[in-house]
C-alpha cells in the first residue's frame, strides 16, 4: 500500500491552496520530500480549509479511497493512483433529430446496410471511463425517432469531456418502444460519427438507474456496500446514500434528521450506521431502500467532531459536548465522570478547536488521543483505555486521563499506517510545517525516544497526603515528614521531584524541597532501608529492592506540615539520548510535628 | 483501588507512622482534574502531562521522528489528513525479459513485477531457467497466463511475506501447465478479448501457424494456416492481429464464438507492414512497424502509414497514457532510446518527446513502454543490463527516474494486471 496525505496553506493572495500527495514508504525513514508525489487534481477542483474525510472501499478489482470535505467536490483516489471526481457529469449536448452542429448531437435515420431497426427510439449519450470502469449519468433524452427498417446515424459527437479528463469513451443508448435505455455502442473519444443498426433485442445492457453526482459533503463512510455522505452545507440535515454496490452513484436516496438538526458526524459501529448531530444521535439499520430505517438512539448525546471519533476494540470513543462517551453499538457509556467539568470548561474556552478536533487510536500506547486543548497546557486529551476494556463478564472502567503537550509544530492530523506488505500499524501525525512524524518513536539501539529535536518534560502530581487527625499547631507543623522514598526505575535518566508540605490552596505559602536530581544514590537508599529491616513495612521494600534494586530512592526531608504532595518531572534529554523512567509510587514516614498536639486518633481526616 | 489513604497508613513505634503507595500497594491511574485536589484519592493523579500508564506505573510519553526530513508543499503547509491506501485486488506492472536478476544475465527468462503496494517495488517473480523462445503474457478470467515456448501456463500468484524476496519464496515454478502445442515452436502473442470471452493465442509454426482460443475449459483453433501473429489488440468491439512483413496485412475479428470470422486488411498503398505492436487510440488502430520508421493507422476502412519517425529509427513499443499515444524507439549508433508522443486532439507528433539517453548516456535501448498508475514506465538497457525507468507522473518529458542495471539482459514486454 501507499500512504496519502492532504495539505493546505493560505493561497498566494487569498483563499486556500491544497495538495494531495502519495508516497511509497519503507521502514527506512526519513523519506525524501521528492518521494511524495504531488498528485494532479481533476480539472477545476479547489481545496478548501477543511479537514478531509476518508472512506476506503475495496471491491472486485477496484480499490478506492473516497474523500469528502477538503475540496469543493467529492473526490476519489483510485487503484491507479489518480485523483478523480466522484461521479462524472453527464454529456451536456442537446440531441436533435437532424444533422448535428454546434452543441447539438444529431441522430438521423439513414439507409441500413442490413435489415435495419423498426420502432420508436429515444437516444441518449453517456461518458465512460475505461480505466476505472465508471460511467456518467445519461444525457438529456433526445427526441423520439420513429424508425422503419432504418439505421441510426449519430454525428457531431463530442470528442472530450468539458471538465473531466477521466472519460475515455462515449456511449450511445437507445430506449426502444418505451423500454429502458440500452447500450447501442461505445467508442473511444475522438470518434465524430457513428452509424449503427443494432436490432432492438440485440442491444446491450440496460442503463441501471437514474443517477447523478452527490452534492459536495463534509463527511463520508462506507456502510452496507454504500457510500454514505453528510455535511451538505445546503442541506445539513441530510444523509445521502449511494446506490448499492455503486458508491459513487447517487440515486436520490437520502434521509433527514427528525428535528432538522445538522449532521456533525457519521460512524459505523458494529454494522450500524450512527448519525450524530450536535446534541443527539440516530441509528440507521437496514440494507436496501425497502428496509432502511432511522430511529433516535440518544436524544441528548451528540458529537462535536466527526474526526474525533475513533474505533477502539470495536467500540467508538465519541467526543460530545458533555465529555467523551464510549459507544458499544447499542448503548453509550460516559467515560468522563472524573473530568467532565474540565472538559466542558476547555470546550467553552476553545470551541473552535474542539469542534475541529481529531483523534487516533494509538495502539502502541493503548490510548485514545484527541487533539483539543486541556489540562492547562495540554494539546491532546489522552485516555488510556486499558481500564476501559472489559474483563471477562465485567464492566467498563474509567479511562486513565492525562494530557500531551504540543511539540514544536502543532499537530494537524493523525493517521495509522503500515508499510507495504506489512501488517504492523504505527501512528503518524501531520504538522503545520509540512512534516509528517512518526509517534511513539524509540530507537532500539540507543534507547532514545525522540529524533526530532523535541525537548519536553513529563510531569505528574500525586494527590495530597493528609495523615489526618488533629495534631494541633499551625497548618505547617501538624506532622513532621521524616523520610521519603520513591520507586522510580530511572537507569541513565535524571528525574526531579518537588515536595510540598502543608495544606492545599494556592494562597498558602508552602515550605518545599525541590529538585532532587536523580534522587540520591541507590546505595544510600538501600543502606537506609536495610537498617530498618526489623520494620515489617520496610521488609516489603527490601523485597522490592531485591527484584529491582534501582527502583528505590530514599530521602530525608524532615519537613513539617499538615500534609504533603509531590510533583515529579523527567526531561527528555534530546536526540539520540536514552530516556527511561518508570514510576510506581512513593512512601514516607511521619510523626507528630513540632507543636504540642494531642494523640492521633485517626489516620484520616 | 483501595480507599483514600486509610489502608496505607501504618502505625510505627514511637508515634511515627508509615505511609506507602508504591509497588504492592496501589496501581496508579489517571488524572482527576475536577474539584478540590485534596479530595483526589491516592492512586489517582491530580494531573499528568506527557505521561503514559503501564499497568499502574507512570512512564514518559515517547517522542517523534520525521517521516519526511524536509517539508512537503510548503513550510507553512498543514498536513490535514493522513491515510494509508489499501489496494485490495493486486494491480502490478508485470514484465518479462531475458535472464534473471542476480541469477543469470542471459540464460532463461524471467517474469517480474513492479508494484508500489509491495515491499519490493521491483522484483523477479518466476524464473524459467530453460527454454529458448522467451515469455509472452496475457490476462484471462482473473488470472495471468504465460506462453513459455510452446507451453501455456497459468500463473499461481504467490506473494512473498514481509521482508522476503519473492523469488526465494517460490519462483522456480509457480504455475499450472495447461497445454503444449506440440509441433509448434512458440506462442507468439497472447491477449484476452472480453467481447468474445476468450484468451487468444498466436501459435508459431511458420507458414502453418494458427490462432487458438481458450475459454477456460477447452482450446479451440480459431484460424489456421496463417503466419504467426506478432501482436493482438482490441479495437472497438473487435480484435486486431498484426503480422510480420511476409504476411503484409493485419486481420480483424468480429466478436463471437470460435471459430470466428477474420477479415484481412492489407495496406492501401505500396508500403509493406511489419507489425510488432498495436493499440487503439481515439477510435483508430495504431501499429508500429518493426522494419521501417512507420507508425500505421487503421481507421476502420484503410490501413496506411500515418507518421514516419526519423530515419533509421527502430520502433520498439507503443502505448496510450494520459490521453496521448507514445512510441518507444531507438535511433543512431549509440543508440539513443527515445519516446515520441502523438496528441490526437491537436493531431501533433513530437518525435523526440523524451530522449532517455540524453538524460542518462548509459541508456542504450528501450524494450517496452507502458502506462502504469500515474507514470509512463519503460524497460531499458542501461550499461549493458536491463533496468526500469519511469516518468515524473504525467510530465512524461521531464526527468525520469532511471534505476541501476539489474543484472539481466533486458526487459522486453510489459503489461498491467
Amino acid at each position: 500500500m501507499v500512504w496519502a496525505c492532504t495539505t493546505e496553506k493560505p493561497g498566494a493572495t487569498f483563499g486556500t491552496e491544497g495538495k494531495f500527495f502519495w508516497t511509497r514508504p519503507t521502514d527506512t525513514l526519513p523519506v525524501a520530500a521528492t518521494e511524495f508525489i504531488d498528485t494532479r487534481f481533476p480539472s477545476g477542483v479547489h481545496a478548501i480549509a477543511n479537514r478531509p474525510s476518508f472512506a476506503p472501499l475495496n471491491g472486485d478489482g477496484i480499490s478506492r479511497l473516497y474523500m469528502a470535505g477538503a475540496w469543493d467536490d467529492n473526490l476519489a483516489f483510485t487503484e491507479h493512483y489518480r485523483l478523480v471526481r466522484q461521479g462524472i457529469i453527464a454529456p451536456l449536448q442537446n440531441i436533435v433529430n437532424a444533422a448535428g452542429g454546434g452543441l447539438s448531437v444529431g441522430v438521423q435515420l439513414v439507409a441500413p446496410t442490413g435489415s435495419g431497426v423498426t420502432g420508436e427510439a429515444i437516444p441518449y449519450l453517456s461518458w465512460w471511463d475505461d480505466l476505472h470502469a465508471r460511467r456518467s449519468p445519461l444525457s438529456a433524452a433526445g427526441p423520439t425517432i420513429s424508425a422503419t427498417a432504418d439505421a441510426f446515424k449519430w454525428d457531431n459527437l463530442p470528442t472530450s469531456h468539458p471538465s473531466d479528463i477521466t472519460p475515455t469513451h462515449l456511449e450511445g443508448w437507445r430506449a426502444m418502444n418505451g423500454q429502458s435505455p440500452r447500450l447501442a455502442w461505445r467508442r473511444q473519444l475522438g470518434v465524430l460519427e457513428v452509424t449503427e443498426e443494432i436490432a432492438t433485442l440485440a442491444l446491450g445492457e440496460a442503463f441501471p438507474d437514474v443517477v447523478e453526482k452527490f452534492p459536495r459533503c463534509r463527511y463520508n463512510v462506507m456502510w452496507h456496500d454504500r457510500q454514505v455522505l453528510a455535511g451538505d452545507d445546503r442541506y445539513p440535515d441530510r444523509v445521502y446514500f449511494s446506490l448499492l454496490n455503486q458508491p459513487e452513484m447517487y440515486g436520490g436516496l437520502y434521509i433527514r434528521t427528525r428535528r432538522g438538526e445538522r449532521v456533525t458526524a457519521l460512524a459505523v459501529v458494529r454494522d450500524n450506521l450512527i448519525v450524530f448531530t450536535p446534541f443527539s444521535c440516530y441509528i440507521v439499520t437496514g440494507y436496501t431502500e425497502d428496509d432502511l430505517s432511522m430511529r433516535i438512539l440518544e436524544p441528548g448525546i451528540g458529537c462535536i467532531s466527526h474526526h474525533g471519533i475513533s474505533l477502539i476494540h470495536g467500540y467508538a470513543f465519541v467526543p460530545t459536548h458533555l465529555g467523551i462517551y464510549l459507544f458499544t453499538g447499542s448503548t453509550f457509556h460516559f467515560l468522563s465522570r472524573d473530568f467532565q467539568t474540565s472538559w466542558r470548561s476547555s470546550y467553552f474556552f476553545n470551541q473552535d478547536k474542539f469542534e475541529d478536533s481529531f483523534a487516533a487510536n494509538d495502539i502502541a500506547e493503548n490510548v485514545y488521543r484527541l487533539h483539543a486543548p486541556g489540562g492547562g497546557t495540554g494539546s491532546d486529551w489522552i485516555l488510556d483505555y486499558d481500564p476501559v476494556l472489559q474483563e471477562v463478564g465485567g464492566e467498563f472502567g474509567a479511562p486513565d486521563l492525562s494530557w500531551d503537550q504540543q511539540f514544536s509544530s502543532e499537530t494537524q492530523s493523525y493517521g495509522s499506517l503500515s508499510v507495504p506488505s506489512g501488517r504492523r500499524v504505527d501512528l503518524y501525525s501531520g504538522g503545520a510545517d509540512g512534516i509528517i512524524r512518526q509517534e511513539n518513536y524509540i530507537n532500539l539501539d540507543t534507547g532514545a525516544t525522540d529524533d526530532d529535536g523535541n525537548l519536553y518534560s513529563s510531569t505528574w502530581e500525586v494527590p495530597f497526603f493528609y495523615p489526618g487527625g488533629s495534631p494541633g499547631g499551625n497548618r505547617n507543623d501538624g506532622w513532621k515528614f521524616e523520610t521519603l522514598w520513591v520507586h522510580m526505575l530511572s537507569e541513565n535518566t535524571d528525574w526531579f521531584m518537588t515536595c510540598r508540605f502543608g495544606e492545599s490552596g494556592a494562597t498558602i505559602a508552602w515550605p518545599s524541597v525541590t529538585d532532587f536530581p536523580n534522587g540520591l544514590p541507590v546505595e544510600r537508599s538501600a543502606k537506609v532501608i536495610e537498617t530498618e529491616v526489623e520494620d515489617e513495612v520496610c521488609e516489603s521494600h527490601i523485597q522490592l529492592r531485591t527484584s529491582q534494586p534501582q527502583a528505590i530512592h530514599f530521602f530525608e526531608p524532615n519537613q513539617s506540615g499538615r500534609g504533603m504532595t509531590i510533583t515529579f518531572r523527567t526531561d527528555n534529554a534530546g536526540d539520540g539520548v536514552s530516556w527511561f523512567t518508570a514510576w510506581s509510587g512513593w512512601g514516607c514516614t511521619f510523626s507528630p510535628g513540632t507543636a504540642d498536639r494531642k494523640e492521633v486518633v485517626s489516620c484520616q481526616t | 483501588m483501595p480507599p483514600a489513604n486509610k489502608p496505607n497508613v501504618i502505625p510505627r513505634e514511637g508515634g511515627s507512622r508509615n505511609f506507602r503507595t508504591e509497588m504492592g500497594g496501589l496501581e496508579w491511574h489517571g488524572s482527576m482534574p475536577d474539584g478540590d485536589p485534596s479530595t483526589v484519592p491516592q492512586g489517582r493523579l491530580i494531573r499528568g502531562i506527557n505521561i503514559r500508564f503501564r499497568r499502574g506505573r507512570v512512564v514518559p510519553r515517547k517522542g517523534q521522528r520525521r517521516l519526511n526530513e524536509t517539508f512537503i508543499h510548503a513550510a507553512t503547509a498543514k498536513v490535514r489528513g493522513i491515510v494509508d491506501f489499501q489496494v485490495g485486488t493486486r494491480r502490478s506492472l508485470y514484465v518479462t525479459g531475458t535472464g534473471c536478476p542476480n541469477l543469470s544475465l542471459s540464460s532463461g527468462f524471467y517474469l517480474g513485477y513492479a508494484d508500489q503496494d509491495l515491499e519490493s517495488f521491483f522484483a523477479p517473480l518466476v524464473y524459467y531457467d530453460f527454454g529458448t523462445q522467451g515469455l509472452v503474457m496475457g490476462r484471462f478470467a482473473g488470472s495471468l497466463y504465460l506462453g513459455q515456448d510452446n507451453n501455456v501456463r497459468k500463473l499461481q500468484l504467490v506473494d512473498a511475506p514481509f521482508g522476503k524476496p519473492p523469488l526465494a519464496q517460490s519462483g522456480s515454478a509457480q504455475d499450472v501447465p495447461l497445454y503444449t502445442f506440440t509441433g509448434f515452436t512458440k506462442i507468439s502473442a497472447m491477449t484476452e478479448d472480453d467481447f468474445s470471452g476468450y484468451l487468444f493465442m498466436g501459435v508459431d509454426n511458420g507458414a502453418a501457424s494458427k490462432i487458438t482460443v481458450h475459454d477456460g475449459l477447452t482450446f479451440i483453433d480459431d484460424l489456421t494456416g496463417i503466419r504467426p501473429p506478432t501482436c493482438f489488440f482490441k479495437w472497438r468491439d473487435k480484435l486486431i492481429a498484426g503480422f510480420a512483413a511476409v504476411a503484409d496485412h493485419i486481420r480483424i475479428r468480429d466478436e463471437g464464438n470460435a471459430p470466428g470470422t477474420w477479415t484481412t486488411v492489407a495496406p492501401a498503398g505500396s508500403d509493406t507492414i511489419n507489425a510488432i505492436a498495436g493499440v487503439s487510440y481515439r477510435d483508430d488502430g495504431y501499429l508500429i512497424d518493426g522494419t521501417t520508421e512507420n507508425v500505421w493507422k487503421y481507421s476502420g476502412t484503410t490501413l496506411n502509414p500515418t507518421h514516419a519517425l526519423p530515419a533509421t529509427a527502430l520502433l520498439k513499443d507503443i502505448c496510450v497514457f494520459d490521453g496521448y499515444l507514445f512510441v518507444a524507439y531507438t535511433i543512431g549508433t549509440t543508440p539513443n532510446a527515445r519516446i515520441a508522443r502523438y496528441d490526437g486532439v491537436t493531431n501533433t507528433w513530437v518525435d523526440v518527446h523524451k530522449d532517455l539517453t540524453a538524460q542518462d548516456p548509459l541508456v542504450t535501448d528501450i524494450g517496452t513502454l507502458e502506462g502504469y498508475r500515474d507514470s509512463l514506465w519503460a524497460g531499458l538497457v542501461k550499461g549493458g543490463t536491463g533496468t526500469q525507468a519511469y516518468s515524473p507522473q504525467y510530465t512524461t518529458s521531464g526527468t525520469w527516474t532511471v534505476r541501476a542495471g539489474l543484472s539481466l539482459t533486458n526487459i522486453s514486454r510489459s503489461m498491467v494486471y
